[in-house]
């Protein structure tokens, strides 16, 4: 008896340790088939619809990059347009000015856009909630104010255009395919990046932060460096996407680049899908990217009021978001909506 | 633990099918989805966002033209009398999804293409439509920089955005007496108002005047009192703006309160639409402005008839008066169903030919298309607000009434 009840723990023991390996390696695994099925996916579809394709990676990697900043530490920046603009027009002016190519011009751009995010978060990191908020916002506003008002530098309100033919262009136009692939690639790395932080000691800290900050600092977290180092890094995801994204419009303006409705969709896609959460935001981003192609394809004038009709049922009912709901619904086995409502005291 | 690698690898399942699903094809395009007996315009639109009111008129436009022509009995193609549909999305006013939506056309099959609204939508637009081997009548894309690219498969029906406040300085010089000495230029910062103010300038300094140089401000400013300081030192004879309504309604505001007093103040876009006569009230007296189309524009087609006419059917149909969006858009769609017929053929390649070749008459005026794809040949409007109403001017063949000179009292 005693060699079996010894024997016990002993087996247990190892059958959790390679189950706890089976589940750290799961997200990874998951992944690579993702990556797998997307490449598997862009023989299978048409030239428009690779196009819409490459604007829901564009957006997984839009939100899981505020994510980084608005999800895991709780600072909801409403200026991360900032650094989609600060990333394109990096490129657009590397390649006019500089003839740099789009690969030199693409790693300096999430660069700038990081050192950025550096600058700028050690002053405004230290406003919480609403203040931070709007002082992002105000960034992001004032920033396009900037760009518009150096015409000689970024072609101001005239727009400014990524040489992509002739002798001027320094890189070839990727077309369809190379842009599908490249925006695979960026939303795979904030996926990458996303999957890191959730799991490691700087993530530890950042959800420390978010839950309480100051409490955060009594237990040893540097705070400031984490939250400066998570905003850097949210607008180097950021950046690499506005890169990305100028080249492939080859005309850029300073009111797309630096449209606040970009960050709204962000917002809305991480807090729909779950925010704090590596999943929410692929889901969040996918499902309203998606939905949004949808309703536009099928009511060409009442989609807008459709979509903002949903998401507000979305919120209202879900507003810890999808991944959080079905999280907290299987540990309770209450899967009421209107349970979830009264327990979110809405 | 279990639970949650069950649900995550669920959810991962999930959206790998959703997008598997998406896409039930292969690479190209799905192949021609119009029907038999139909020639199908795909028609990405501004109908919600910043643009939206400009892409309704020009919506009401490409409507008409689908119902005039259908009530002819439809597109002459070869002896085969086709149905015209025209198949709308909204592009939200951003030129990125104007663009994807060309492609989504392609990718229905549908090859020609009516453009959106404004010039960087028309731009991003054109690209595309080069590189899917479709076919583009642009309806509002006036910019030249979109036919600096080199592209031969997009056809602009409007005279180009240089042309705008050439124009009126080709007017000034021709009906005004005194005639007038300086140039002021003011100009918002996007590439239409650039491209305009450049072509208004040349042509100032091609015909003898004092050319003051041009004031940017941004785009959308309704404060321009900064420019208007700088120009005011100077005192121009005329001040001429290259702007959209909001701009051009602050320039005769703030000029009368900063004391700039030319003889005559000269817009682009702005003085034909009503609204600037209804906000400005007096002040909008006797200032010229420049219109791709009025009512009095000289030619005549089988679908629409004289311009007259065409006004007509707009205030039948829409119960306002006909704009020139409205006017535009109809020309454009005229443009490719009278290329089609010309061809013979709905087949892209035969059509793009055709549209080069094209030199007709119209309610428009002359469509007809350089090596760029731009229409030069046809003459720009210019209208003056007189006794809060907006008559034409210039040029003389068409004009309703006089240059009153000086514009302001």
């Amino acid at each position: 008896m005693s060699t079996v009840t010894e024997a016990e723990p002993s087996f247990d023991r190892q059958a959790t340790g390679s189950r706890l390996d089976w589940q750290r390696m799961l997200p990874w695994g998951l992944l690579a088939l993702l990556m797998a099925a997307m490449l598997g996916l862009q023989s299978q579809l048409y030239i428009g619809q690779e196009r819409t394709v490459t604007a829901i990676f564009m957006f997984v990697a839009l939100a899981q990059a505020w994510n980084v900043i608005g999800g895991f530490t709780g600072y909801a920046c409403f200026g991360q347009v900032v650094f989609f603009g600060i990333g394109g027009y990096a490129t657009a002016v590397t390649m006019v000015h500089w003839h740099l190519s789009f690969w030199l011009a693409l790693p300096l751009s999430g660069v700038g856009a990081a050192l950025f995010g550096a600058v700028i978060g050690l002053p405004l990191l230290r406003l919480k909630g609403h203040y931070f908020a709007i002082a992002t916002l105000g960034v992001a506003e004032g920033m396009r104010e900037v760009v518009t008002n150096v015409p000689a530098l970024t072609g101001g309100g005239a727009g400014i255009t990524v040489p992509t033919v002739g002798e001027d262009a320094t890189t070839a136009y990727l077309g369809n395919d190379g842009f599908y692939l490249l925006f695979l690639g960026i939303a795979a790395l904030s996926l990458v990046v996303a999957l890191v932080i959730s799991r490691n000691r700087f993530g530890f800290a950042l959800r420390a932060i978010h839950q309480d900050e100051d409490a955060a600092g009594a237990m040893g977290i540097n705070t400031t460096r984490a939250k400066v180092l998570a905003f850097s890094i949210s607008g180097m995801l950021t950046g690499l996407v506005g890169a990305c994204y100028a080249f492939q419009q080859v005309v850029i303006f300073p009111d797309r680049l630096f449209d606040v409705e970009l960050t709204v969709l962000m917002v809305v896609m991480v807090v729909i899908g779950g925010s704090g959460t590596v999943l929410g935001p692929l889901l969040g981003a996918v499902g309203l990217q998606y939905l949004s192609e949808y309703l536009r394809h099928s009511y060409t004038e009442a989609h807008t009021f459709i979509l903002g009709a949903i998401i507000i049922v979305a919120v209202v009912f879900l507003p810890q978001g999808f991944v959080n709901y079905v999280r907290e619904a299987r540990r309770s086995g209450d899967y009421s909506l209107l349970a979830n409502v009264r327990r979110y005291r809405l | 633990m279990r639970s949650k690698a069950t649900a995550t690898a669920t959810l991962a399942a999930a959206t790998t099918a959703a997008l598997l699903l998406a896409a039930c094809g292969s690479k190209g395009s799905s192949g021609d989805s119009t029907e038999s007996g139909t020639l199908t315009l795909g028609a990405a639109m501004s109908l919600t966002g910043a643009l939206a009111r400009e892409g309704a008129l020009t919506k009401e436009g490409y409507q008409l033209c689908e119902k005039k022509v259908n009530a002819t009995g439809g597109v002459d193609v070869g002896g085969d009398k086709l149905t015209l549909d025209i198949k709308f999305q909204d592009d939200t006013s951003e030129p990125d999804v104007a663009a994807q939506l060309v492609d989504q056309f392609n990718d229905d099959g549908v090859k020609l293409i009516l453009s959106s609204y404004g010039s960087a939508n028309t731009q991003s637009q054109a690209a595309v439509i080069e590189r899917n081997g479709q076919v583009m009548a642009d309806s509002a894309g006036a910019d030249n920089e979109i036919f600096a690219q080199g592209y031969e498969r997009t056809f602009a029906v409007l005279s180009p955005a240089t042309e705008y406040a050439a124009s009126m300085i080709k007017a000034i010089d021709e009906l005004a007496s005194p005639k007038p000495e300086t140039i002021a230029f003011l100009s918002a910062d996007d590439g239409f108002s650039k491209t305009g103010a450049k072509g208004g300038m040349d042509e100032a300094e091609k015909l003898g005047y004092e050319v003051i140089p041009v004031e940017y401000f941004p785009e959308g400013s309704t404060d321009v009192s900064s420019a208007i300081t700088h120009v005011t030192s100077d005192h121009p004879d005329v001040v001429i703006g290259t702007v959209h309504l909001e701009e051009g309604v602050a320039i005769v505001k703030q000029s009368h309160e900063l004391g700039l007093n030319p003889q005559a103040f000269g817009e682009t876009v702005a003085p034909p639409t009503p609204d600037f006569a209804k906000t400005l009230g007096s002040l909008a007296e006797g200032v010229l402005g420049s219109s791709q189309w009025t009512e009095t524009t000289k030619g005549e087609d089988k679908y629409f008839g004289t311009a007259k006419d065409y006004a007509a059917d707009i205030e039948k149909e829409y119960g306002h008066p006909a704009d020139y969006h409205d006017a535009e858009a109809s020309a454009a769609c005229l443009a490719m169903v009278l290329a089609v017929e010309d061809a013979g053929s709905t087949d892209a390649d035969d059509v793009r030919d055709s549209l080069a070749a094209l030199d007709t008459e119209s309610f428009f005026g002359t469509i007809k298309f350089d090596e760029t794809g731009q229409n030069i040949y046809k003459p720009m409007s210019v209208i003056q607000v007189q006794h809060g109403k907006v008559v034409t001017v210039w040029p003389k063949e068409s004009a309703e009434a006089s240059l009153v000179w000086p514009g302001t009292s």
